[in-house]
């Protein structure tokens, strides 16, 4: 148990020294300097420079605010929505109706990159569509897990022993199964995290970037790629931060799943 | 879509005219029928449908029922060659895992599985077609079609999901192992490599084939990216490359056809898992 609990506070740890590591970045990551390009290391360029001269330590850790900042401020909409809407469309609130469940079903059997695709189809790629597409589709799905989860809660006794006693209707849901279900809930959202980081940096290495002018990891390895021959380091940075990334919210998800089971 | 801030007809008239006055813009949305309100245009959009008659890309001029069914074999295969390769793999690596029973391996391939899910796809694409494009010259960079081509996309599509299901395969096989009947057939005297074969795999099997067969739907949004870095000219390219130049009436198609394989495959993976259950019962 304790090792778990240990992981996750390291993974915790780790995801918020990604997200705030960019106050402590060295050079300006949108600064270019054509005389000093693919520089190796140095004193003032700790893991060099790139094909148009910018410091690819500041730029790592600005790429790293943007897609982190994406997904923490996605996480939490999609934590508080779509807990509330999945609360909502439990069968303590509005009931069994096959309507909703069918209609449930066929929104989140479409995958978020279709969504994804739509959006930046209707309203050009950005910061603000990127996570306006990846709220939407991980909250339904999100939605659709709390709905599921709190159906099977409804059923055990000790809800029977809380509405005997008088408990509201939110009580019940707020107070005796949210904490009940919320190691599944916790898993599910760093797990998806770990799909929309994948997801975000493969959009924006096809072209389907965040915006001209922002800095991320995706465009940082498309770039790097074109250069591949002249300096094939520069591709590995990005590519070991976005792995890292992805496999500690990974790691932190199965285990905070791996919470409920007694091992 | 419709919704969009960018104007349909403005944006297809600067790609065809350059510089187009107010009244060329005005007359290409009449003759595309962008003037007409929403609902009209979905209906109308909705008869083409049935009529399978879903309007002219607004770039390349041709008609988009044509290219769909030009790029979806394509897709089709290479998810159809992966998801083979993917069904193997689980099985094999999964029933390895229940095999070997040292515990450092058993842990490595765990480990494996998680650095496998985290790697992006477009990542062991690239780096696929560097080391076997580039360096040895065994595969072409561009141009993978057939059946020969669709392989190294194929593979690079696999990783995410036999990385994702070998430990639940794994799971089910432990879970059955310890049901009951196990035991029993241990007690015939049957050896661990004979109950493994002829009863847990399948057992297994029954056990991931419904979401699996929801993977192969997700499979194909899945592609795009793949299908970018291999430059496969298939359905997820047509998707990207429409999204990109802004083409209304393909992005409406595409999304529609990939929206209605997915549901297809989820219709097929429901009935296969109520077929399930009965023969369980």
């Amino acid at each position: 148990m304790n090792k778990k609990y240990t992981t996750i506070g390291i993974s915790i740890i780790l995801i918020i020294l990604m997200f705030m590591s960019f106050l402590f970045a060295p050079n300006d990551p949108k600064e270019a300097d054509l005389m000093n390009r693919f520089q190796s290391s140095s004193d003032k360029y700790l893991l060099g420079t790139d094909h148009l001269g910018r410091c690819v330590l500041s730029r790592l850790l600005y790429g790293g605010k943007t897609t982190l900042g994406i997904i923490l401020f996605g996480g939490l909409i999609i934590f508080i929505v779509g807990t509330l809407l999945g609360m909502i469309f439990s069968k303590s609130i509005i009931g069994t109706y096959s309507i909703v469940d069918g209609a449930i079903n066929a929104i989140t059997s479409i995958p978020p990159i279709a969504y994804l695709i739509v959006f930046i189809g209707a309203w050009g790629n950005g910061i603000r569509t990127m996570i306006l597409a990846m709220t939407v589709s991980y909250s339904l799905r999100y939605m659709k897990l709390v709905k599921t989860k709190t159906d099977l809660e409804l059923k055990k006794a000790y809800v029977l022993c809380a509405r005997s006693s008088g408990a509201s209707k939110f009580r019940i849901l707020f107070i005796h199964v949210l904490p009940n279900i919320f190691n599944d809930m916790i898993e599910f959202i760093s797990l998806s995290s770990a799909d929309m980081i994948l997801t975000i940096t493969g959009f924006s290495f096809i072209g389907l970037n965040l915006g001209d002018n922002v800095v991320d990891w995706g465009t940082m390895i498309l770039e790097a790629r074109n250069y591949g021959l002249v300096n094939p380091k520069l591709i590995i940075y990005p590519i070991l931060a976005v792995i890292i990334s992805s496999l500690t919210f990974n790691i932190m998800g199965s285990s905070v799943g791996g919470l409920n089971s007694n091992d | 879509m419709r919704v969009s801030k960018v104007d349909p007809a403005t944006a297809y008239a600067k790609r065809a005219i350059g510089n187009p006055t107010e009244l060329q813009i005005e007359n290409i949305r009449i003759s595309m029928g962008f003037d007409k309100p929403l609902p009209v245009q979905y209906f109308s959009w909705l008869k083409g449908l049935f009529q399978m008659d879903l309007g002219k890309s607004l770039v390349s001029g041709y008609s988009v029922w044509d290219e769909i069914w030009k790029a979806f074999p394509k897709t089709l295969l290479i998810v159809g060659i992966s998801s083979i390769i993917q069904f193997v793999s689980i099985i094999v690596i999964g029933s390895l895992m229940f095999i070997i029973k040292n515990k450092l391996i058993r842990r490595l391939f765990k480990i494996l599985c998680i650095v496998g899910i985290s790697v992006p796809s477009f990542y062991i694409s690239t780096l696929f077609l560097d080391i076997f494009g580039v360096k040895y010259n065994l595969i072409s960079v561009t141009n993978n079609i057939g059946f020969k081509g669709s392989i190294p996309p194929a593979v690079c599509l696999a990783v995410f999901i036999i990385c994702f299901y070998v430990p639940l395969f794994y799971n089910g096989l432990i879970k059955e192992s310890n049901e009951d009947y196990s035991m029993y057939l241990r007690c015939q005297g049957l050896s661990e490599f004979k109950i493994l074969r002829n009863h847990l795999i399948p057992n297994g099997i029954l056990g991931i084939i419904p979401s699996f067969l929801q993977s192969i739907g997700l499979s194909i949004a899945g592609a795009t990216v793949i299908e970018r870095v291999f430059s496969v000219p298939g359905f997820g390219y047509l998707i990207v490359n429409s999204v990109i130049e802004r083409d209304a009436p393909m992005i409406h198609s595409t999304v529609f056809f990939l929206a209605f394989f997915i549901a297809l495959m989820n219709i097929i993976a429901d009935i296969i898992n109520e077929r399930i259950e009965g023969e369980r019962s």
